[in-house]
């Protein structure tokens, strides 16, 4: 998951169509392993890391997965998790003007890479699939 | 305007009646106590400035006044009624917090001001006041840095990139601070021997450079580029803002362009740089610093200038820290 966290982070910088498309193919070329770009060294891979280049190829695609955590959820896992003021929050989100960044920037926590990352994105998918049809105080416990 | 308030405001910016001196005022005037160099604080047209030793000469350099007069860190001086101090802000070099005191009661106003450990200027020196007036341009939780050290990275690993593909590395960052931090640090983090290639800087960070090697700050090797000859390949270039979008981009492409600066943390202002890449380092104190800050001055009372002053205000006013405004009053 590390690389796919890695992969949107340069996705995000990256300057014109050019650039995105490098930095897709050194993803793949990372996780499959290339040599160059049409031998292969070793495709023995398990099955968990297949499916998370699959969850990768679904995503860079522009799919999505269906609403499994609401807007207003999202934004009471962070007031919760930063013990912020509601008044606080709407603040932060107005000055940057999308939630999910806004999200990011207050949940952030000044560590190395945590434990969280060293999960696959399989896993992870998996993990929120689980967790869809649970009530909104199991989805907040699974967040915090 | 009560007779207890060392600091009030007016047309002019803000003003000591015990003291008859404006400080860092925004319009020209007889008496000015400037805090640094940066435009925003220093300007043209004052009759007397009075200013910290480390700032008298990037003061002389970009601003034009009658005279000028500097003071140590930490050596205490009486004007009118008043006593005065200054002390190091980090921030840039020669920033200043100013205190003021007259009959037991203190007023410390910090300038623009940064807590974290920076080389290239002096370390903030944290004082206890009564009334504390503090800046608090980025006075949101969504503003917290990262360790310098890791965005020096990043821009290190960014020039390496260049280098592979014959590329100049364009870094638009301000003319005083930013730049000198930055090309401090490369040496301080990566040493010259690491570096992928040469170092040129717009004319106006070296005319600052020279100003902080007098002052002891030390810096790779670089030089000032020239308009009629093209940067070669892998070569790192410093320039202001204002450079933007001018013509001068030409001697440097092909080139990556890169804004630095504490507003790049923000998705929405990366995007409006547009053609550019951002990278998030800022001489001015994060929402952390911004409360640890509180906390370390121990004040009864604190006002908020500069940038998210009212929301700052609000967050610590909940936290039971007193506050108040400056009070009006008008100018004779």
């Amino acid at each position: 998951m590390i690389q796919f966290v890695k992969l949107i982070r340069s996705l995000d910088q990256a300057l014109g169509n050019l650039e995105k498309k490098n930095c897709i193919k050194e993803y793949f070329q990372n996780a499959l392993l290339l040599e160059n770009e049409n031998t292969t060294k070793n495709l023995n891979k398990s099955q968990d890391q297949w499916l998370s280049l699959f969850w990768a190829i679904y995503f860079l695609s522009g799919e999505k997965l269906n609403r499994i955590f609401s807007s207003k959820l999202l934004k009471m896992y962070t007031i919760r998790k930063t013990n912020m003021p509601q008044w606080l929050f709407d603040e932060c989100y107005d000055s940057v003007g999308d939630l999910a960044e806004t999200i990011a920037h207050l949940v952030w926590e000044k560590k190395e890479i945590n434990d969280d990352l060293s999960t696959s994105l399989h896993q992870k998918i998996q993990s929120f699939m689980e967790i869809k049809s649970a009530d909104d105080e199991k989805k907040l416990n699974f967040l915090t | 305007m009560r007779n207890d308030e060392l600091i009030v405001l007016r047309r002019e910016g803000m003003y000591c009646p015990l003291g008859g001196f404006y400080i860092d005022p925004i319009l020209p005037v007889e008496n000015a106590v400037i805090s640094h160099g940066h435009a925003d604080h220093a300007r043209n047209g004052h009759k007397k400035i009075l200013c910290s030793n480390r700032s008298e000469k990037i003061i002389h350099h970009r601003v034009k006044f009658k005279s000028i007069q500097s003071l140590n860190f930490r050596e205490r001086i009486r004007i009118g009624d008043i006593y005065l101090t200054m002390f190091p802000a980090s921030h840039v070099l020669g920033a200043a917090q100013i205190l003021l005191e007259t009959k037991g009661r203190r007023w410390l106003y910090t300038g623009d001001f940064r807590l974290a450990q920076d080389s290239s200027c002096d370390a903030f020196e944290p004082i206890k006041t009564d009334i504390l007036v503090m800046e608090s341009t980025f006075g949101l939780p969504i503003f917290r840095w990262r360790n310098e050290s890791e965005v020096f990275r990043e821009i290190f690993d960014m020039w390496e990139n260049c280098k592979q593909t014959k590329m100049n590395l364009v870094l638009y960052c301000y003319s005083l601070g930013k730049s000198q931090r930055i090309l401090h640090g490369m040496k301080r983090y990566f040493g010259t021997s690491a570096f992928p290639g040469s170092i040129k800087v717009h004319p106006s960070i070296s005319a600052i450079n020279k100003i902080y090697k007098y002052h002891g700050i030390d810096f790779p090797d670089y030089s000032t580029f020239s308009l009629h000859k093209k940067a070669e390949g892998s070569t790192l270039i410093l320039v202001p803002p204002s450079v933007k979008r001018t013509k001068m981009i030409d001697i440097f492409k092909p080139c990556i362009e890169a804004v630095v600066s504490g507003w790049m943390a923000v998705r929405g202002n990366r995007r409006r740089e547009t053609g550019c890449k951002g990278f998030v380092l800022s001489d001015h104190a994060d929402w952390t610093e911004l409360n640890r800050l509180v906390e370390l001055t121990e004040p009864k009372n604190v006002i908020t200038v500069h940038g998210k002053s009212n929301v700052f205000r609000k967050y610590i006013e909940e936290r039971g820290v007193g506050t108040s405004d400056l009070t009006f009053a008008n100018s004779n």
